[in-house]
């Protein structure tokens, strides 16, 4: 039987690895730790994989097993998914998105999913930063896992901060938000500020710059309250976010304090971003909580796309591709009949403006027929922020007029 | 200036098998480009459950369907649900759907006749040999012709002729020649005749037939022309495969 009642987020990068859940009880995204009974939420990208039986282990298990079992560790897999590239183990070769299936299906365990296909209600990934390839991986893993696009999702960082910002009471996000992350011995500043004056409310998040954090406590005080006051300057906060194990309030005691005034909201932790996915899936099933507001990322897709096309005997503009969505959730297949027609023209118009400009894609080589008699299949999808790609497919028109097999390919980019 | 529709049913993964002309039918807008073009092919082969079923089945359009089943479980005609079926497709908008439902209506308005001819015509068009005789046949015999007369009977034997030539049956090809020509005196006519003795009896044969006819030197000049232009075919380099080839045209065409 379908079940299909679990919210999930996970947040992957690099090093590490999280994952939340939304407990419906008590209306909160819940970490699930990697052990019972500690605190210990974040858990390494490792996968490995025994020969001897075939057997493939994740997180802290798969170092024990590569060390003390003659395992074979894989610890590039981030790096696998997000260029795109494949791995050769034990003799098979495994592509990223394979591989990365793999790691779910044992992270998604954590939270007693076994059967992801018939158990996520939807899933959100986070990641740092999404790249052409790492949507592919990221799709192509949830396909392996039987779990079907409008339950599967992700999202980078940044969005995740912001939708985890704003599953927080309003008075944290009634005026700017901070968020500073500590790794790696560096600490880094993003902000996220609301626009209220439009409509819908416009939300911008922005790297504003980084700091190393050395030396003994008093030193790494210092070097904080220095970037903190550098950060926050005059302007109002009420949220302040502090992210990641590297903090300790033990040895920030100075910038606590320069963090805490004007009675700003301070929140510490490790797992924002792995929350804000989970709070993302929760909005994309079951909650409209953020309609009335556009995160407008680096991934957003900022410009309309449509056609003039017949429909039901009338001619309409035709929308293709929406602006105000992440470029990797933007792919539409079409199919079209053309009618003394030899090349299609598209009408892009940027988001919240009503002039369009039309490019014209050339249809070299297309066989003459005779009207209504060439179908067309369009496909149109986001490659990368700003660059939409669209694939022309003659189809023909049955056994009548068999297809040519010609395929053609416009790239779109996107005017700044 | 040209446009392009939008196609709002899907492509079908088993065809709708268009037994009149033996051609499979993968999408709504392919039969309906066919029954604009062949108006005078529609009837009880497309016009029946099997498409009902096959418009739910492969077009899932179970909607359209029981649309369609309706009007063929009432005192319906062709027009009707030929109509009800395009205007869902979208295929045409409302203008050409008026045009069409008036083609359809003169075409309902003909005599018997002349409607079994046009689908004779049609079927010969699309190299369906031995169905287009079946339809001449029975527009020669049909008693409902409107007042239609030698000229349009001529026409028939005329076609009859060009039909057994393309099937290769000559001898038939030849009388019914030579009866167009009795009802149609026209030198094509004529010539389609003397061309079809020439192919059966040979050259002795055809220069009797000239005499017989009374052919004037001037027209006998240009019939020779015409003969001598016709080039004679390269072999096929690989004969076998040209013969099956010819063999399943002729096999198609014959429905054998």
């Amino acid at each position: 039987m379908d079940i299909k009642n679990m919210i999930i987020g996970i947040d992957m990068n690099r090093d590490g690895s999280q994952i939340c859940y939304y407990d419906k009880e008590t209306g909160d995204a819940v970490s699930v730790p990697v052990k019972a009974g500690t605190e210990l939420l974040t858990f390494p990208t490792l996968l490995c994989v025994v020969p001897a039986d075939h057997s493939w282990y994740y997180g802290i298990e798969a170092r024990y097993f590569a060390e003390k079992k003659n395992g074979f560790l894989i610890d590039q897999l981030y790096d696998l998914c997000a260029d795109g590239t494949s791995l050769w183990v034990e003799g098979k070769e495994y592509t990223g998105a394979e591989l990365l299936a793999i790691f779910l299906e044992k992270v998604l365990g954590m939270v007693g999913v076994t059967r992801p296909s018939q158990q996520v209600a939807c899933l959100m990934i986070t990641v740092p930063k999404l790249t052409r390839y790492f949507v592919k991986a990221i799709r192509e893993a949830y396909a392996y896992l039987g779990i079907a696009r409008n339950r599967g999702y992700l999202q980078d960082y940044k969005e995740s901060f912001f939708v985890h910002t704003m599953f927080q009471k309003q008075d944290v996000w009634a005026r700017k938000n901070g968020l500073f992350e500590f790794r790696n011995g560096q600490v880094h500043f993003s902000e996220l500020e609301l626009n209220f004056r439009t409509k819908p409310v416009t939300a911008y998040v922005t790297d504003k710059g980084s700091a190393p954090l050395q030396g003994n406590s008093e030193q790494k005080d210092q070097s904080l309250l220095s970037f903190i006051r550098k950060s926050l300057g005059e302007d109002l906060y009420s949220g302040i976010f502090l992210l990641g194990d590297e903090f300790d309030q033990s040895w920030a005691r100075e910038s606590v304090k320069a963090l805490c005034k004007g009675q700003r909201k301070v929140f510490g932790g490790s797992n924002l971003y792995a929350k804000g996915a989970t709070y993302s899936a929760k909005e994309k099933v079951e909650e409209r909580h953020l309609k009335g507001f556009l995160y407008v990322g680096s991934d957003l897709v900022r410009y309309n796309i449509s056609m003039e096309l017949q429909v039901q005997g009338v001619m309409t503009v035709y929308p293709l591709i929406a602006a105000g969505v992440n470029w990797y959730e933007t792919a539409v297949d079409i199919e079209i009949i053309l009618d003394q027609m030899e090349s299609l023209t598209f009408l892009v118009s940027r988001m919240n403006e009503k002039a369009r400009k039309k490019l014209v894609m050339e249809l070299p080589g297309l066989p003459k027929r005779p009207g209504k008699t060439t179908r067309l299949k369009v496909h149109m999808e986001y490659e990368a922020a700003g660059r939409c790609r669209i694939d022309v497919e003659d189809l023909g028109f049955g056994e009548m007029f068999p297809s040519s097999g010609l395929i053609w390919r416009e790239m779109m980019e996107d005017q700044g | 200036m040209g446009i392009a529709i939008l196609c709002q049913i899907p492509r079908a993964e088993k065809p709708w098998f268009l037994e009149n002309i033996g051609l499979n039918i993968y999408s709504a807008e392919e039969l309906g480009y066919f029954i604009c073009n062949n108006l005078s092919l529609v009837d009880e082969s497309i016009v029946c459950e099997g498409l009902v079923e096959w418009v739910k089945a492969e077009l899932k359009q179970p909607r359209l369907a029981l649309k369609l089943h309706q009007i063929l479980n009432g005192p319906y005609t062709e027009r009707d649900f030929i109509l009800a079926f395009l205007k869902e497709t979208s295929y045409m908008n409302s203008k050409e759907l008026a045009a069409l439902d008036q083609q359809l209506q003169e075409l309902t308005d003909k005599p018997q006749a002349v409607r079994l001819k046009k689908k004779a015509d049609t079927l010969m068009n699309h190299g369906k040999y031995n169905r287009a005789l079946k339809y001449y046949q029975e527009a020669l015999v049909s008693e409902d012709k409107g007042g239609h007369g030698t000229q349009f009977r001529g026409t028939i034997y005329n076609n009859l002729g060009c039909v057994y030539a393309r099937l290769f049956l000559m001898e038939e090809a030849c009388e019914y020649f030579r009866l167009a020509y009795e009802d149609i005196h026209t030198l094509s006519v004529l010539k389609s005749y003397l061309f079809s003795i020439f192919m059966k009896d040979g050259e002795k044969v055809y220069r009797q037939k000239l005499d017989e006819f009374g052919v004037d030197e001037k027209s006998r000049i240009k019939l020779a022309e015409e003969i001598a232009s016709v080039q004679m075919p390269d072999m096929p380099e690989n004969l076998d495969a040209s013969l099956e080839q010819w063999t399943a045209a002729y096999h198609k065409s014959t429905d054998l």
